[in-house]
């Protein structure tokens, strides 16, 4: 079975002057449970796993940290700055892919930096593939791939690939890369294209642009009790009546 | 101009009517997976649909949003609606932008404002093309919007994307955690679900709702997910909240950023939560909560 993970290299360190400089990246926190996903389904149905991730040069250590996981190859769609159009991520994304084998390609149901819950869905739109959502436990059954749906009601449905598979946080408890998996990574071979070569200039320039981006940040009183048991119920108490909650 | 309204909640409706009329669109359309007895008089064609996304729907959805020029497509934050939402916006190469904050219009456009990095940051987005695809999490709507009985045409799916094999339905709550003006909300600290009295009787004694962090409902399911306050569950804006025994993870925050006061009780000095709080209390919370409700009572402060 040919396993596609999409996962994203998010900014763990940045500075906004006019826009937005990354200076560190880290991976988005449920993709580490589309990995596990990926690595489940590698065991039961012998498969390979290809990463693809989106972002600038210096997003490798991220998906070296996949490639850890699992993975055995990647592909990295570099672009020149950090994208905020899921139009653009989700162009680039398809071009790879028809381009290669594919049977299931698994997504995280959000990423923590833009937080829209769509690359899944965009991605299986655009290939004309199912896309079933919010997948919280996969198993087999007789050969058939049987997921858990977190939606409105808790579903347990059967799906043929292909398809698109978001995976949510609650989808098991990821491993702790270890040192000898990160040394292994290093070896694996990730194909790097520019994004401009995949999708032209124009559709780079994407259609959603960016007009302010500033900081959302709410004064604190940051008032401490660190007393006795007594004193700190002291406090609450006179907060209460300061609130006007009495 | 055209819009169309995606339901899935059906409290959402008089908030995303009210959304659009603020932008100037009227003679919307309107999709839910629900049929209601009146609808806004701005809607115009109602579409009853399947949650389970298939191509026979989504192709009806293609034409229906081609031959009315809808140019903006607005849902709540239902599971099922984030899922068809984005789906849509592939299909017809149009920007889909997923929980924001606000939209208005200028001279130039539409601009979108959106919170995103757990809160961190606000953006401003315009967007150059239409139609737009957007989720948002509705708030409360002041007044009330006039309202008639509409004809509502059924679509049908015949091939869904997959075969539901079994359902379950969740514990549902009909507590409005997102409108409370006091929120007492617990996490991880409680270590048996039968603590959570502690957290009940100090919430009504304060008359507030209880809420939690996300492993609460979706990990430990202590609570319904309606109570659970986060990045992707409820965003909040109490005049108090009081968060009890929560770390304060990045996810947790986006949820209470908005809050007017916010009150920490942690065993934890590090926790981060006390990076974000206007009073913070270090102690154990079963030290704390029952001499609270014990002093409280004292007082003759009961609302229960």
């Amino acid at each position: 079975m040919e396993i596609v993970s999409l996962i994203k290299a998010i900014p763990a360190v940045y500075k906004i002057d006019n826009k937005l400089n990354v200076t560190k990246w880290k991976l988005n926190d449920i993709d580490r449970n589309v990995l596990e996903a990926a690595l489940l389904l590698k065991k039961t149905f012998d498969g390979n796993i290809t990463v693809i991730s989106v972002g600038p040069e210096d997003i490798t250590d991220v998906i070296r940290e996949a490639l850890a996981y699992g993975g055995d190859m990647a592909y990295h769609i570099v672009t020149n700055e950090y994208i905020f159009s899921g139009t653009v991520i989700s162009a680039a994304i398809e071009s790879i892919l028809r381009e290669i084998e594919y049977n299931i390609i698994l997504s995280g149901e959000a990423s923590s930096d833009l937080y829209d819950s769509r690359i899944g869905a965009l991605v299986a739109s655009r290939l004309g593939l199912p896309f079933i959502p919010r997948c919280k436990v996969l198993e087999e059954n007789n050969g058939n791939i049987i997921c858990t749906l977190d939606l409105d009601k808790e579903y347990k449905v059967s799906v043929e690939y292909p398809f698109v598979l978001e995976i949510t946080r609650e989808f098991g408890k990821p491993k702790i890369v270890t040192i000898l998996q990160l040394l292994r990574a290093s070896k694996k071979i990730i194909h790097q294209v520019h994004i401009e070569k995949l999708i032209g200039k124009k559709s780079y320039a994407a259609p959603l642009e960016v007009i302010g981006l500033d900081r959302f940040e709410v004064k604190r009183e940051r008032r401490i009790s660190t007393g006795s048991i007594e004193d700190s119920v002291n406090f609450i108490l006179d907060i209460f009546r300061e609130e006007r909650i009495l | 101009m055209r819009g169309a309204l995606f339901i899935g909640d059906p409290n959402s409706i008089d908030y995303l009517t009210s959304l659009l009329d603020r932008l100037g669109i009227n003679n919307n359309v309107l999709f839910s997976n629900i049929e209601m007895k009146t609808y806004p008089q701005t809607i115009d064609k109602v579409y009853i649909i399947p949650e389970v996304m298939g191509t026979a729907t989504l192709t009806s959805m293609i034409d229906i949003l081609r031959i009315h020029d809808v140019s903006i497509i607005v849902g709540d934050t239902s599971s099922w609606v984030t899922s068809y939402i984005p789906y849509l916006a592939g299909l017809l190469s149009g920007e889909y932008i997923g929980f924001i904050d606000d939209i208005y219009r200028d001279e130039q456009g539409f601009v979108i404002k959106k919170t995103i990095f757990t809160g961190e940051l606000i953006v401003k987005y315009r967007v150059r093309e239409t139609p737009i695809f957007l989720t948002i999490n509705p708030s409360k709507v002041e007044g009330n919007l006039n309202k008639e009985a509409k004809e509502a045409i059924y679509l049908s799916e015949s091939s869904p994307f997959y075969k539901i094999l079994t359902e379950k339905e969740k514990e549902k709550d009909k507590i409005d955690i997102q409108y409370a003006d006091v929120i007492v909300s617990v996490g991880r600290g409680f270590k048996n679900i039968k603590d959570l009295e502690l957290a009940e009787e100090l919430s009504n004694i304060v008359g507030g709702v209880v809420g939690c962090s996300r492993p609460i409902a979706t990990d430990l399911k202590w609570l319904p997910e309606e109570r659970w306050i986060g990045l992707s569950g409820k965003k909040v804006e109490p005049r108090l909240y009081i968060a009890i025994g929560i770390s304060g993870q990045p996810q947790h925050l986006a949820g209470i950023r908005r809050a007017k006061k916010i009150l920490a009780i942690n065993i934890d000095p590090e926790a981060p939560i006390f990076q974000h709080s206007d009073y913070c209390v270090v102690a154990d919370l079963y030290d704390i909560l029952p001499l609270l409700i014990r002093k409280l009572k004292e007082q003759g402060v009961t609302r229960s």
